[in-house]
């Protein structure tokens, strides 16, 4: 009897299929994460840049006075902020989820030598609906410029 | 039981080879990265403040005199830097007039303190040292003439140079003293003063103590110029004359004012063969037009003249008048004059002259362009 138990051993400590998948079970997991991850730099650094082109680009637009009749500086409405952002996002690159102009003051005609800012938002498509992850999904960026 | 000690060896490897690879590998390259986004973020950061600095800067340039003129270009050496202030520069009255220093760097403060930005995570810097603005030489029609100036044996100032000039048109009975008055509002505009932003800060990135770094220092500079916003073109301005009626510009085209232009640069290219000794300044020549082509080219989509009169008007702020016809001279000679206009009874009237701070000071009547010098 005793013997034949340590021969069972003997046989199953010799055998070692499934070991692999074990191990890339545990495995996976932690090099998936580090992908993902990756990715979602990757797409963060990429969306960073370009919602901080947007903001300065629009920034830029806005601060410029094209000269309209009795007044300087049209204060931009959030239509117009927008149609500029999605302009200098360019064709490739999904809308801005919002532009938004503020100015500073925040009351009165504005005039030369007031700050406009810029705030550009994006929300990276892949990952606002993961749970989790809905925190970092939100990329926003800011340029001001003051009005010329 | 040798097949018992083998297995008991290889417990455990796979788990020391994922230690490793994390530990060599893949937190050092999510680190690196981690390290190289920051960096990136915040140099682009840095970069748009100090962007935005030079941009409102330089549009805050006064228009000046002719003494301001001639300040800023022997006190700013050709391609250098001077940070200075207005005074020394030559303009007497700064009441109520921006430093377009600070207002550089107060700017690019403005925009690097975004609560958006990286930078207010990882970067440091002390508020009353990281900027630093300065004026920039004058690259337009006026640098090229100093350099021009300084290569001519003999001159050293503008009026000995149109003495010259006009002796070899034949035309020395003219007052070169008389014809400079003229140019007192002509140089002012033809200036193209700038200012150049240096912004640094002290990055550490989220990693760096890990391995040891202290961060490192981004360093960005920024270059801006001066630009009028708006310029009409005149028939004729007359030397001395106090007022001119602007109306019939409104009739003139834009093909019209650049077949004139045309005419004028061939006048100026054959100047240039006349006049010995200036054959190495053509680059007046080359400036001047390409400065004038930039005054009456507008935008396609840009306002129309009426509205840019309208504008001028109700903000009291000066256009850039351009004429090609200086009626008291009696020859064609190009000038470019910052008037101030009213609107009386429907009629739009220039002041040459007798405006006061108005053309000195010149709120609102500049916009400034990023250049890469």
């Amino acid at each position: 009897m005793i013997r034949r138990i340590c021969t069972a051993r003997q046989r199953l400590a010799r055998r070692d299929e499934g070991t692999t998948a074990v191990e890339f079970a545990l495995v996976f997991p932690v090099v998936a994460m580090v992908c993902f991850a990756a990715l979602y730099g990757a797409l963060f650094f990429f969306y960073s840049a370009v919602a901080d082109h947007v903001a300065r680009s629009v920034a830029r637009k806005v601060s410029i006075p094209v000269g309209q009749s009795g007044s300087a500086y049209p204060d931009a409405t959030a239509g117009t902020v927008m149609t500029d952002a999605k302009n200098a996002a360019g064709s490739l690159i999904p809308d801005p989820t919002s532009a938004v102009a503020t100015k500073a003051p925040a009351t009165g005609t504005p005039k030369q030598g007031d700050f406009v800012t810029v705030t550009v938002t994006y929300k990276l498509p892949l990952f606002s609906s993961l749970p989790g992850l809905s925190a970092l999904d939100t990329i926003t960026r800011s340029a001001s410029e003051r009005r010329q | 039981m040798r097949a018992f000690r083998r297995n008991r060896q290889d417990e455990g490897a796979v788990a020391v080879v994922v230690a490793l690879v994390l530990a060599f590998a893949m937190i050092p390259a999510m680190a690196l990265g981690t390290g190289t986004y920051v960096r990136s973020v915040t140099a682009t950061e840095l970069q748009r403040a100090a962007d935005s600095g030079a941009l409102a800067g330089a549009s805050e340039i006064p228009l000046g005199d002719l003494n301001f003129v001639e300040k800023y270009i022997s006190t700013i050496p050709a391609g250098g830097a001077v940070s200075t202030t207005l005074q020394n520069l030559g303009i007497q009255n700064t009441a109520g007039m921006k430093d377009p220093l600070q207002d550089a760097c107060a700017v690019a403060l403005h925009d690097a303190q975004q609560d958006e930005n990286l930078a207010s995570s990882y970067a440091t810097y002390d508020q009353s040292t990281w900027c630093k603005a300065e004026y920039i030489s004058d690259t337009g029609v006026l640098g090229s003439a100093q350099t021009c100036l300084n290569s001519l044996a003999g001159l050293n100032n503008i009026t000995g140079l149109l003495r010259l000039v006009l002796n070899t048109l034949g035309l020395g009975a003219l007052d070169p003293t008389k014809l400079l008055v003229s140019l007192q509002g002509t140089l002012p505009a033809l200036l193209e003063p700038g200012i150049k932003v240096t912004a640094t800060w002290h990055v550490k990135a989220p990693f760096d103590s890990v391995f040891g770094s202290d961060g490192s220092t981004q360093t960005t500079v920024s270059y801006a110029r001066r630009l009028f916003k708006n310029a009409v073109v005149l028939p004729n301005i007359p030397i001395g004359g106090t007022t001119v009626n602007v109306n019939p510009t409104l009739q003139l085209t834009r093909n019209t004012l650049l077949s004139t232009l045309t005419s004028v640069e061939t006048v100026l290219h054959t100047l240039n063969t006349l006049v010995p000794g200036l054959g190495s300044c053509a680059a007046i020549i080359d400036n001047l037009s390409g400065d004038l082509a930039d005054a009456v080219d507008p935008p396609d989509n840009g306002p129309s003249l009426t509205s840019i009169l309208d504008d001028a008007v109700a903000s009291g702020t000066p256009v850039l008048a351009v004429s090609t016809t200086v009626v008291d001279l009696g020859i064609p000679f190009l000038d470019m004059v910052p008037v101030c206009l009213t609107k009386v009874n429907g009629q739009y009237v220039a002041h040459l002259t007798s405006f006061g701070s108005c053309v000195i000071n010149a709120p609102g009547a500049f916009r400034a362009a990023l250049r890469n010098s």
